[in-house]
Order: C-alpha cells, then structure tokens, then sequence
C-alpha cells in the first residue's frame, strides 16, 4: 500500500508541474497590465516601473516561471499585488471557511442523496422514485444563486431563524460558525445532493440485484439488516468515488455561494484577484484547486481499497 | 412413512411482466420427507429454481403465488415477513449455484456464517467465532480459523461452495435445499461436494431438495425424482424406476440425451446421443394442452393439443410411479431407458 501511495504521490507531482505550466502560461495570456491595475492609471511611471521589476515582470518568460516554481516548491507563491501580503498567508486565510463549507455542503448532499436514493432504488416507478427523479432534476436545475437567495428571503428575512451572511470562525464560537453555515451549506449542497441522489439510485439498484443479497435474505436476516450491510454497504463503494469528486469541486470555491452569502471562502479570493489581475494570487489558488483535486483523487483511490478487499493495486505487493 | 417434512401442492408461480403474466410454475406438487433425497429435474426455465424461492418468499414483488406448501405442517404460502425469516436459514436453509456471486466479496467468511447464526439467536463475538471455525471444520476447510478471516475471492470455487453450505447449516435446518449447487464447479469438486452434502444430511438428518438439470448427479444421489417441464411435474419416481422405466417422453428424450461412460456398444452407435428438437415453450404464452407436445416425439393423440394430461400412476409400474402423458404407457422401455 504504501509502495502504490509513493508512486501515487510521484505521479500527483508530475501532474502539477503540468498544471503549474498551464496556468503560467494563460496568466501570459491574459490582456491587461497587472502593475497598471494594482497601480492604477494615474501611478508616476518611477513607481510604475519600480513595481514592475521588483515583480520581475521584466525577465524573459521563462525566467520568470523558473523563479516562480523555485518559490512555489518551499511555500513561497510571492506577494499580492494588491494587498501587499503574502499569497501563501492570504490563502490560508480562507482555507478554514472553505473548508466548513465544503464540508457542509457535503454532508447536506449526503444526507439528501442516501435516503432519497436509496428509497427510490427500493420501490421503483413508484411515487417515491418520481419524487426523487423530479427533485433531482429540479436541484440541478436550479440556479445555485436563486436559491441562495430564496433561502436567505426565507430564512434570515421572512423567519429571521438565521443569519443571511458572513462566516465565524468555528474556534470562536461553534454555534455561530453552524449558523451561518447552514443556509450556504444547503445552497451549494443541493446540486451535489441531486447528482449524488441519481447516482445512489443506480447503484443500489445494482446491488439489490446481487445474488449475496438473496444469500442474505435465505439466512433469515431482518430486511434492514440485509439492506445495511449488504445492500448499502455495497453500494457505497463506488459512490466514494462520484462523492469524492463533488467534495474536490466543493473545496476549491464555490464562487456563486460564496458571494451570495458574503462568505470568505478560496471561490472568492480566486475571484478578487481575476478581477484586479493579481496574478500570484491567482496563480497560487489555482496550483492549490490542481493540489486539492489530485490529492481528494489520491484519497479516494487509498479509501477504494479499504472498502473492497478484492481491490489490491499491484506495486503494493 | 413418517410425515413429509416439506409438502408442496399445487404450487402456482406466475410473474407480471409488460406482455402479461409469465406463468413460471404451474401447479407443482412434491414431498419430501426428513432424511431423503429428492431431485427436482428440468431444463433452464422449467421453473425449479423459482419454486423453492417462493417457498421461502424470496421471489421479488412482481411474482404471483398461490397454491400451499407446508414445512413441518405449518403453511408458508402467503405467510409474513417476519414468520418467513424465522424459516429462512432455521428451517428451511439454501445453498446457490455460484459461489463467487452468493457471497459478498467485501465481507469476511466469519461475519458472512456470524450474520447466519445471529439471525435466529443471540450469540456473542466469541460464539460466533468459535461456532463459525466448527462450521468450516465440518465442512471439511483445514485451518479453520485462519480462513475466517479471509474474503470469497481469496477462496476456491470448491471452498466458496463448502462455506456457503456452512452457512445454510448455520441455522440447524431440517431441509437444504441445494439449487444448481454443484453446476459451477469442476467435476471432481463437484463430486466432493456431493459427498459432502450426503454425509451432512446423514448426520444431520436433514431432507435435501437437489435442484439440478444435471441428470449424472440425480442418479447418484437421489431417493425421488420429479422431473420439471414448463413449470409442471411431467414425471415423478423413485430414482430406479424413473431412471430404468421413464414413462414420460420428456424424460425419455433427457435420459435419450445423456451419454453413458460405460456403454457397452461400439464407439460408432455410442456416439448417436439423441437430441430434443425446439425450446421449452414461453411462459408469457403457454401452448394449450400439454405443454410439452409441440416437441414431443409421440403426440398423436387429438387431446395433446387441447387438454393438459393429468398426473396418472404408470401402468404397470409396481412402486409410486406417475406421468403426465397420454403415451405413458406406450413406450417403455425407451431408446433412453435402452442406453442405460
């Protein structure tokens, strides 16, 4: 395991160079002066190009992604150019409420996605299963900033029962951080609630059919014990891998929900600095999206192994 | 004789389907009674497998049961839930055909036999555990304990079959029924499988329904034989009577088509296996009559086509001897009943 886990890992930084590559070079891509955006149109060219060299935007291109991986590889992603502090400090400034939310979100995409799913398996075409098959199409299809906003109308206006914005800090005060957490939790949960929910659907459906759950029943198991642990439990394998997918998107931002509830998430730091050209900001939350996906991957892969017995992975042996 | 322990009467299986009810079994009629052996027969889709899933209501909720068939007195037909599960595994155990797919691969074999024990009594993690390690003892796996611990796929197909019937034997059942038990498996397997089965039901004095389309295995271990077609009993007997007078001409056409290891006759005539023209009939659309006469080799009889022949004792036959045929007395001996 820990032979497959190296090789993994190798692989993973192999792929982030190629991504590091990539988002270098659309940075290069995209019209518009950073110094002159930070700076602003009215900035004395001294400062201007005071700026300009001690960003090293001078250098030759390639010179510049060198020094900018060299950096990169021992935490150094440079400095913003707005805000004047560093990227690394600014992104682990956010990780903490990207993390509560995308760790809400999908805990709400779960608990929408296993009884919905899994009651639709078991009485198909019947109303329970329509009802799922319309929810799911309808929490797809609804816009995620609608109903953020709907919730908020709902919620924090009309009932008053919870904040409409703003994120606290779990250390500070839990209550407060579930608060707040909840209504964004749902607003971007649901999407991945009526994926995960179809997805549910199917893979139960799979394992009912399975001649270990009729092996089941012949042993006089209670049905509900016969649905946990050989049903469910069955099924849950692949779905680690659909659901390990939603986490990754949740986790690098979820600009729309973010903004909607003023939430200071990585979503909307990423978009602050698309907005004002900072681009080691950019550079550095996107390399940090590729680290979270590849990494989720690797987790995901390490957990399918755990889960089925029969899954052994060859440089392990 | 004792009372039967298993009575099957007039079983009617019937599945809806978009075409309209598939007729699966039709009126199934056995007994079985504790230490014996009886062998139900029949082509894939003869309606074998079903019928003893619908004893145990293990059938999924499109089937139709009706009709009544009792374990130890006590009727199962259109009993609930909950009476049923205490049946499955306590009284009635199954054993499957295929052994990769019967058992659930992320599981250990401890907590597949311990779900089988905890069903019906509470058992401590110890309990189970020792009482486990003396179901495979018994089975015949060496190293019990260690193979506790080991998943179906790092098993045998003879291992997985002997810890699915320590599983089926978890529950001290009076009846195994053994569905297509050996069918997966190599043939020397198979045969100690056989053995295995014979010696647990000796010791046990179990009643074994064997559910097989493989008609080597009937012969060798069977008491009673009901051979199966389109979801009827065509013929039953006892296993010598059956095998050296078949009445039905089903059963002659099977026995017609079995080879014999030691035939006498030159390779030449040996090699002429008769062979059963057509398929058994679509349950969605049974033919009038007697299901079986568009392939039979012998209607001539108007009443084929029209009127299903009852289950008549053969004429002649000395022990409990029946078949549905209006030709069941005409044939004997048959080219198959010749060949063996």
């Amino acid at each position: 395991m820990s032979r497959y886990a190296l090789r993994r890992l190798a692989q993973s930084v192999a792929v982030l160079l190629g991504v590091s590559v990539l988002v270098f070079a659309i940075m290069q891509l995209v019209p518009g002066d950073p110094v002159r955006a930070a700076l602003g149109q009215q900035a004395d060219p001294e400062t201007y190009q005071a700026l300009r060299e001690r960003a090293g935007l001078d250098d030759p291109v390639p010179q510049q992604f060198v020094t900018w991986i060299a950096h990169a590889v021992t935490g150094d992603f440079g400095v913003s150019f707005r805000s004047g502090e560093t990227v690394l400090s600014l992104i682990l400034e956010r990780v903490p409420a990207t993390l509560s939310l995308a760790l809400g979100a999908i805990v709400v995409a779960l608990l929408i996605a296993i009884p919905l799913g899994t009651a639709s398996a078991l009485r198909p075409r019947k109303p329970v299963d329509w009802f799922a098959s319309l929810s799911s199409q309808a929490g797809l299809s609804v816009p995620d900033f609608w109903l953020g906003i709907m919730l908020i109308l709902v919620f924090a206006g009309t009932l008053g029962w919870l904040p409409s914005s703003g994120y606290t800090p779990l250390t500070e005060d839990p209550a407060g951080w579930l608060e707040h957490l909840i209504l964004p939790a749902i607003t971007a949960g649901v999407s991945s609630g009526a994926i995960l929910t179809r997805f549910v659907r199917s893979s139960v459906l799979e394992s009912l059919g399975q001649d270990h759950v009729r092996t089941a029943r012949a042993k006089g198991m209670r049905a509900r014990d016969v649905l946990t642990w050989h049903v469910l439990r069955n099924a849950l394998v692949p779905l680690v891998t659909v659901g390990g997918v939603q986490l990754a998107y949740l986790l690098s931002g979820v600009v729309v929900v973010e903004f909607v509830f003023a939430w200071p998430g990585l979503g909307q730091l990423a978009f602050q600095a698309v907005e004002s050209r900072d681009y080691p900001v950019l550079q550095g939350a996107v390399l940090l999206f590729a680290v979270i996906f590849l990494l989720v991957n690797l987790v995901v892969d390490l957990a399918y192994a755990r889960l089925d017995p029969r899954i052994t992975y060859r440089s392990a042996r | 004789m004792t009372a039967p322990v298993l009575a099957v009467d007039d079983l009617h299986v019937a599945f809806r389907t978009r075409r309209g009810p598939a007729r699966v079994v039709n009126g199934l009629s056995f007994e079985l009674h504790p230490g014996r052996t009886l062998a139900v027969v029949g082509e894939s889709g003869s309606g074998k497998s079903v019928s003893s899933l619908a004893l145990l209501g293990l059938l999924p909720g499109t089937a139709d049961v009706r009709g009544s068939a009792t374990f130890d007195g006590a009727e199962l037909i259109g009993r609930s839930e909950e009476e049923l599960r205490k049946v499955r595994g306590a009284g009635i155990g199954m054993v499957f055909q295929d052994p990769m797919t019967s058992l659930n691969p992320v599981l250990t074999v401890e907590r597949q036999i311990g779900e089988a024990l905890r069903a019906h009594e509470k058992v401590s993690d110890d309990g189970v555990r020792s009482r486990a390690a003396e179901l495979l003892t018994e089975v015949g796996i060496p190293d019990a304990k260690a193979r506790l611990r080991a998943y179906p796929h790092q098993l045998s197909g003879g291992m997985r079959q002997r810890v699915m019937i320590a599983i089926a034997l978890a529950g001290n059942p009076k009846v195994l029924v053994a569905d297509e038990a050996t069918t997966a498996l190599d043939v020397t397997v198979q045969a100690q499988i056989l053995e295995l089965i014979e010696r647990l039901q000796d010791e046990h004095g179990m009643g074994v329904v064997w559910i097989t389309h493989d008609l080597g295995v009937v012969a060798g271990i069977a008491d009673h034989v009901v051979v199966m077609y389109a979801g009827r009993c065509v013929e039953e007997g006892a296993v010598d009577e059956l095998f050296g007078r078949p009445a039905h001409p089903y059963t002659r056409g099977l026995l017609g088509a079995l080879p014999v290891v030691d035939d006498p006759r030159p390779a030449r005539a040996r090699e002429e296996l008769t062979t059963m023209p057509g398929l058994p009939p679509d349950p969605v659309e049974l033919p009038p009559g007697c299901a079986f006469h568009p392939r039979c080799p012998v209607r001539a009889d108007a009443r084929c086509a029209t009127e299903p022949p009852p289950l008549a004792p053969v004429p002649g036959s000395a022990v409990a001897h029946r078949a549905a045929s209006f030709y069941a007395d005409s044939a004997a001996p048959a080219d198959g009943g010749d060949a063996r």
